[in-house]
């Protein structure tokens, strides 16, 4: 009888089952920014000195093919929190043996990221759960997740077995060269320059942030202290950013985040850097409000790499 | 683990492995597993509270049998109110203590005295409610002489921790589920299709009808303030049909699971919008806590004021709806949600039609004018107390209440949701009802529906709910309403 039953079962889902087994094998062929820079990562972590680390701003703006007196790697991402810069790090250690600095990229909006159901980055996390193991801050991580059919929406798995998978691939995702940099997509792009524009990026990033930062100056606190057990330096960057956006941003945040920051460099001893007021950047360096293009990336680079030599000398 | 995660879909499927192919023949066994995989399913949620609920089942275990065999009425007497003073004293302190101070202070406050009792940082265990209302009642039913207590711990702690309804019910009493936890289970595969059919159907209606109206509703209810009374209206409606497509949906997964190994629990809701008065509908939601809040509660009150005729049967009604209200939890918004509904009850008792039972559309498709007209009025006034269950005080509920009746109920409503995740939310509540109505002599809403169809098309049929749960299936809030009671 339990047998018949499971045999009916068994029947009735085989059709679902079969379409689960195609489409698990279909999204882990599709690239994502997660996989790319993972896999990337793990063929230079023998030799690497230097790690960049932060959100977008950095993936963008850092190049590490300027650096050319030490291996580095660039290991931001999209939106990527402080909380997962901390432990992508910290989690890694024990696998890069040369390294000799970590650049943390720090702005207010990551200081004071909202935590919860205010994140809209939250989904992120399960990107982070699968590609990298790294335990999620906010949400319960679910079995589902170590699969690729459970990193989408399920109508997405749906739609796109039927498009096809590779469908399902960012074009972006060309942009990023071996050593993790995204180069902007139109090089001396002045699009998307515009104090309307800056309005509207502040209004959404300003969206749920918390007032206070204890939670994220903790995490550098305590990535601080592991990497010097290690002997390995922490530095705290901060990019340059458009004059549009620098105008429309909120002048509390920027000075609260400005007190943070100061109190947590003098009480860790933390070296910064804050490039956010550097007036040799102009429109022709961004790709839009927040971002460096590939000529911005390439004078801030060579900038901090300059930095970075009287650090590591 | 919650029943719509993977993670049970692999415990439950391992579960059924060893309880029908490796412990098949030794019912002693397969409870023993069933105690096993309900500790676990209770640890996954929350490991802290399990030893609580190891030592509740072992208190209320000897007390039944002390109970049971003690010829004295006083030592009788004391073992059953230890065991009700635990159970209430459990609840009092876990759900309620914290809301008695807050409303002192309050009281205080209000007389001038600055007495600032603190609260304490209370944890409420996960299903607090549900398995100490399993052991209040068997004590209960021990002490009538309506069921012997059980010599079999195995049995009795399973009972109290039965994973399918432990963590939002239904509630089992004792003399329907220590039965079947005794003898020997045997497979019976009509039964467990039809669990199947009915796990499927509450899949349906937690994921793509309860989940997808939240995404609507939540923001309504989180920022009301300035909307169109026509915008609240919409969102009262479709928290209305939340609650209900979360918690049936629940409940006949449980149900359903619970099949699959050979138990038959309580139905906890029999189609409560086709209800025609409010008497109806709470004999239709709810089921397992109406009954046993009836049994318990209301018999014993109705006894007592039976002198005072219809305002002794008042008084017992709003007392017994009140006891529910507050069953969902310690806040003035579930009390007066519950009071409410026991007002609702006075004029069917002053015109007797409480204990009218007339099934709607008898034999025909469609209701007449008047049963439509009686199940939409008793769906509007369930409506209008779900506000208040809703809202997160009693002052925001009036503020609701004031904004809804204003003349903006004319105007077109704005729904946060986009067009099209509305529309397809609309249409899912509309199939939802239509099969319930057709399946509302049945047990659950698939239980028969289409069986007339050649197997192909039935199976398609079948295929169909499960590509609209996958498409439409809202897979972020995964949480049940009343798995918070």
């Amino acid at each position: 009888m339990v047998t018949r039953f499971l045999l009916k079962i068994l029947l009735f889902a085989s059709p679902i089952l079969l379409f689960l087994i195609y489409a698990e094998i279909g999204l882990s062929h599709v690239p994502t920014s997660y996989s790319i820079l993972k896999e990337n990562y793990y063929k230079r972590e023998k030799e690497l000195e230097v790690v960049f680390i932060g959100a977008s701003d950095s993936q963008l703006g850092i190049a590490p093919k300027f650096f050319t007196n030490h291996t580095s790697y660039n290991l931001s991402n999209s939106s990527q929190s402080i909380f997962t810069c901390c432990r992508l790090i910290e989690t890694n250690l024990e696998r890069l043996p040369k390294l000799k600095l970590v650049v943390l990229c720090v702005s207010p909006i990551l200081i004071f990221q909202s935590s919860g159901k205010g994140n809209v980055e939250q989904w992120r996390e399960k990107f982070y759960y699968h590609f990298w193991n790294l335990q999620p801050e906010f949400s319960e991580p679910s079995l589902l997740w170590r699969f690729n059919i459970g990193l989408y929406e399920p109508k997405t798995v749906l739609l796109y077995g039927l498009k096809g998978y590779n469908k399902l691939t960012n074009p972006l995702l060309k942009n990023i060269d071996s050593l993790g940099w995204e180069r902007g997509s139109s090089d001396n792009s002045t699009q998307a320059l515009s104090n309307k524009a800056a309005k509207e990026t502040v209004k959404f990033q300003l969206n749920g942030l918390e007032t206070s930062s204890n939670r994220t100056i903790g995490y550098i606190s305590e990535l601080n202290s592991i990497l010097k057990k290690k002997n390995i330096k922490l530095i705290l960057v901060q990019l340059p950013i458009s004059k549009y956006y620098l105008e429309e941003f909120p002048s509390e945040i920027v000075n609260k985040s400005k007190t943070v920051i100061d109190s947590l460099t003098i009480s860790e001893h933390i070296p910064y850097y804050n490039f956010r007021y550097d007036t040799i950047y102009h429109d022709s360096d961004f790709r839009d409000v927040t971002h460096l293009n590939y000529r911005g990336a390439e004078k801030f680079s060579n900038e901090l790499n300059k930095t970075l030599q009287t650090i590591l000398d | 683990m919650v029943f719509t995660s993977l993670t049970f879909l692999l415990f439950f499927t391992t579960f059924f492995f060893l309880y029908w192919f490796v412990f098949k023949e030794n019912v002693t066994l397969q409870n023993l597993l069933v105690l096993i995989a309900s500790y676990l399913f209770y640890s996954w949620a929350d490991w802290r509270f399990l030893s609580l609920l190891i030592c509740i089942s072992i208190l209320n275990y000897y007390l039944g049998i002390y109970i049971e065999k003690s010829t004295k009425p006083k030592i009788k007497n004391l073992l059953l109110y230890v065991g009700l003073i635990q159970g209430i004293g459990v609840l009092a302190f876990f759900k309620y203590f914290n809301f008695f101070i807050d409303s002192f202070n309050e009281v205080f406050h209000a007389l001038n005295i600055h007495w600032n009792i603190h609260t304490l940082n209370i944890i409420i265990p996960l299903g607090i409610s549900f398995f100490t209302f399993r052991t209040i009642s068997y004590l209960l039913d021990i002490d009538k002489g309506k069921i012997h207590a059980t010599k079999d711990w195995i049995v009795f702690f399973s009972y109290v921790a039965f994973f399918p309804s432990l963590l939002s019910g239904p509630i089992d009493k004792a003399k329907t589920l220590i039965p079947q936890l005794e003898q020997k289970r045997i497979f019976d595969h009509d039964s467990a299709t039809d669990g199947m059919r009915q796990i499927l159907w509450g899949l349906f209606k937690k994921l793509v009808i309860a989940d997808n109206c939240a995404t609507i509703t939540n923001p309504i209810f989180e920022g009301h303030s300035g909307l169109p009374a026509s915008t609240l209206l919409v969102g009262a409606f479709l928290y209305s049909i939340q609650v209900y497509a979360d918690f049936s949906g629940y409940s006949d997964m449980a149900i359903g699971f619970s099949r699959l190994i050979g138990f038959n629990i309580t139905k906890n809701f029999d189609f409560p919008f086709f209800a025609q008065n409010i008497a109806e509908f709470w004999r239709k939601w709810h089921i397992s806590l109406t009954s046993w809040v009836t049994e318990y509660v209301f018999t014993p009150l109705s006894i007592k004021f039976r002198d005072y005729n219809n305002f002794g049967l008042i008084l017992a009604i709003v007392i017994n709806l009140t006891i529910v209200g507050i069953w969902h939890g310690a806040k003035w918004t579930n009390i007066f949600y519950g009071f409410i509904h026991g007002c609702y009850f006075i004029p069917l008792i002053i015109f007797g039609t409480m204990n009218k039972k007339k099934r709607i559309a008898k034999d025909k498709l469609l209701p007449s004018f008047r049963e439509f007209i009686n199940v939409l009025g008793t769906f509007s006034l369930v409506m209008f107390t779900f506000i208040i269950f809703r809202s997160e005080s009693v002052i925001e509920a009036f503020h609701y209440y004031r904004e809804l009746f204003s003349l903006s109920i004319f105007s077109v409503p704005h729904i946060s949701s986009d067009k099209y995740s509305a529309t397809i939310t609309v249409l899912s509540i509309f199939i939802m009802f239509a099969i319930e109505w057709l399946g509302r002599e049945q047990d659950h809403a698939l239980s028969q529906f289409g069986f007339k169809w050649p197997k192909p098309v039935l199976w398609s049929f079948y295929y169909l709910i499960v590509f609209t749960i996958l498409v439409f299936g809202s897979f972020e809030n995964r949480q049940f309403i009343y798995s918070q009671f």
